[in-house]
């Protein structure tokens, strides 16, 4: 009975992480630089499962005591196993926020941003404005980008900005950072955690000495929330 | 879902998710020392003295490459073996972090910065060595009664089996060891996500650069939130904008040393008493050193 709670647990944590993989939920859970060593604890999730269920096989003539102490713990474990399957979570959004002031997230250029050192971008498209900070640092004033994410209000924001909201994880979702960037532009019909995709200029608003990284908006569409809504660390 | 239930199902998940394969390397470890090392060897090779015998604990620390959820069967198991639990306690403490990945990811949260790599090394030896110290003298069995974990049953000595070696052992073992990791890793996990999903964390940035208020209160926020030390750094350089130096040091350095996510283990399998012995040691030793940066560094 022992081997057989086990075997069920283990495989149940493998079973798990098939079809977080199958649905493309675990991009939901978990950076997908991770995502072999998830595999990999999978496949032994899996191994160790079928040894135990042998070994529930070999042992069935045997009458192995079952206390309350095997039961509770392969019952705890079974918790989150259970949970993962049978739920369809969402991304983490401005509730997640835990009453964090909104402005203290916005990205923030080191020192005042100019215009030169850019790297001549040969892409027809906009590029994603994470993708082309990472790229161009502080350089870069004026180019073209776009940027999704979702919309957050804040009562510290003028009239004609909000926030656009991600959030960035190294491991998983329990080490989430937000990251704000500043929008120049009316969302006032928007609701708070909707996905927008925002098209624009990328600008740099000066508030309490600080260079803040803006995008200046000329359109601003709804849009689906993306298959990885977690970015990496920035 | 609920905002607020689903950011605690996502966070509770993916803890338990990111946990896993750490355990699962811990316990493989484990059960290969625990087939393959005999006490024999250990007496042997384990220095008499207690000095060298814990900064040989903390240089192995240096390239045992687990984390926080790993380190502790391993621990277990090489107290079992007769390592002394002092030296034992300063393997824990000091290899979720010196160990060369945790170096390597600080630098790289830390833009290469080694002064921040070098003072995190330096604030988690200075606890293991401390906590090592003081065990050696207030521990005075050779190999003290170890609380039985809740499958006990499960993790029988080999020494004392009909003497079944090989693969089958190891594997078996493993498996019977991580049922009794992973049952605390579970737990804590609810609670971490409980925590972090339901206090706020907004309030706490006022705090931020204070000399002293910022270290003292970044320091359970690093305990309540329990991030694999190989991440902590990442969320640590998110704080450097608001909190001061020695605080953002003192969160990584506590945050795996006391944490919520593995305590519940930790007492589960060394006891209150060394469990205390290390919160003892290091949040004190930590905030004082935390203040002491702040103040070398003009803050």
């Amino acid at each position: 009975m022992i081997h057989l709670l086990r075997a069920a647990a283990l495989l149940g944590i493998s079973v798990l992480i098939v079809k977080l993989f199958a649905t493309g939920q675990m991009a939901l859970y978990m950076s997908p630089s991770l995502d072999p060593l998830t595999a990999l604890t999978g496949v032994a999730s899996g191994c160790l499962g079928l040894w135990e269920l042998r070994a529930a096989v070999r042992r069935r003539a045997e009458h192995e005591p079952l206390s309350l102490d095997h039961a509770l713990t392969v019952g705890l474990v079974l918790v989150p196993v259970a949970l993962g399957l049978i739920t369809t979570p969402r991304a983490l959004d401005s509730s997640a926020l835990g009453g964090q002031d909104l402005s203290r997230l916005v990205l923030a250029y080191p020192s005042p941003p100019g215009t030169s050192g850019v790297r001549p971008l040969t892409s027809a498209e906009a590029p994603d404005i994470f993708s082309f900070l990472r790229q161009a640092g502080g350089a870069g004033m004026g180019q073209q980008v776009r940027a999704v994410g979702m919309v957050a209000h804040s009562s510290s924001l003028q009239p004609g900005q909000f926030v656009l909201l991600r959030y960035s994880i190294v491991h998983c979702v329990a080490d989430a950072r937000p990251i704000g960037v500043l929008v120049l532009g009316d969302a006032s019909a928007w609701q708070a955690d909707e996905w927008v995709e925002v098209r624009g200029t990328l600008d740099v608003h000066e508030q309490d000495g600080e260079y803040l990284v803006a995008l200046r908006a000329s359109s601003l569409a709804a849009t689906d929330e993306p298959a990885n809504p977690y970015l990496p660390p920035i | 879902m609920a905002g607020r239930l689903n950011d605690f199902l996502v966070v509770f998940i993916s803890i338990v998710l990111q946990s896993l394969p750490f355990v699962l390397v811990g316990v493989l470890a484990s059960s290969l020392v625990h087939q393959y090392l005999s006490s024999e060897l250990v007496a042997r090779w384990m220095p008499r003295r207690r000095l060298p015998a814990i900064a040989l604990a903390a240089a192995f620390g240096f390239v045992v490459p687990v984390c926080d959820c790993g380190v502790i069967p391993l621990a277990r198991r090489l107290i079992a073996k007769g390592v002394p639990v002092y030296a034992a306690l300063t393997l824990l403490v000091a290899a979720p972090v010196i160990n060369p990945v945790v170096l390597l990811s600080t630098g790289f949260a830390f833009q290469g910065n080694l002064g921040v790599v070098g003072l995190r090394a330096a604030m988690t030896l200075s606890v293991a060595v401390a906590v090592g110290l003081l065990a050696s003298m207030l521990v005075h069995e050779a190999r003290p009664r170890l609380p039985t974990l809740a499958s006990g049953l499960w993790a029988e000595d080999p020494d004392k089996r009909d003497g079944s070696r090989g693969l089958g052992a190891v594997v078996g073992h493993a498996s019977a060891e991580y049922f009794d990791v992973v049952f605390y890793v579970v737990l804590g996990a609810l609670f971490t996500a409980t925590t972090q999903t339901f206090v706020p964390r907004g309030d706490l940035m006022s705090l931020g650069a204070h000399p002293v208020g910022s270290v003292a209160t970044l320091m359970p926020v690093a305990t309540v939130l329990s991030i694999c030390s190989e991440a902590d750094a990442f969320v640590a350089r998110a704080f450097a904008t608001t909190f001061s130096l020695g605080a953002v040091l003192a969160f990584m350095a506590i945050g795996q040393i006391v944490d919520l996510r593995n305590g519940l283990l930790l007492v589960r399998t060394l006891g209150w008493r060394l469990v205390a012995l290390i919160a003892l040691v290091a949040y004190p030793l930590i905030l004082l050193e935390g203040i002491a940066i702040n103040r070398l560094a003009g803050q």
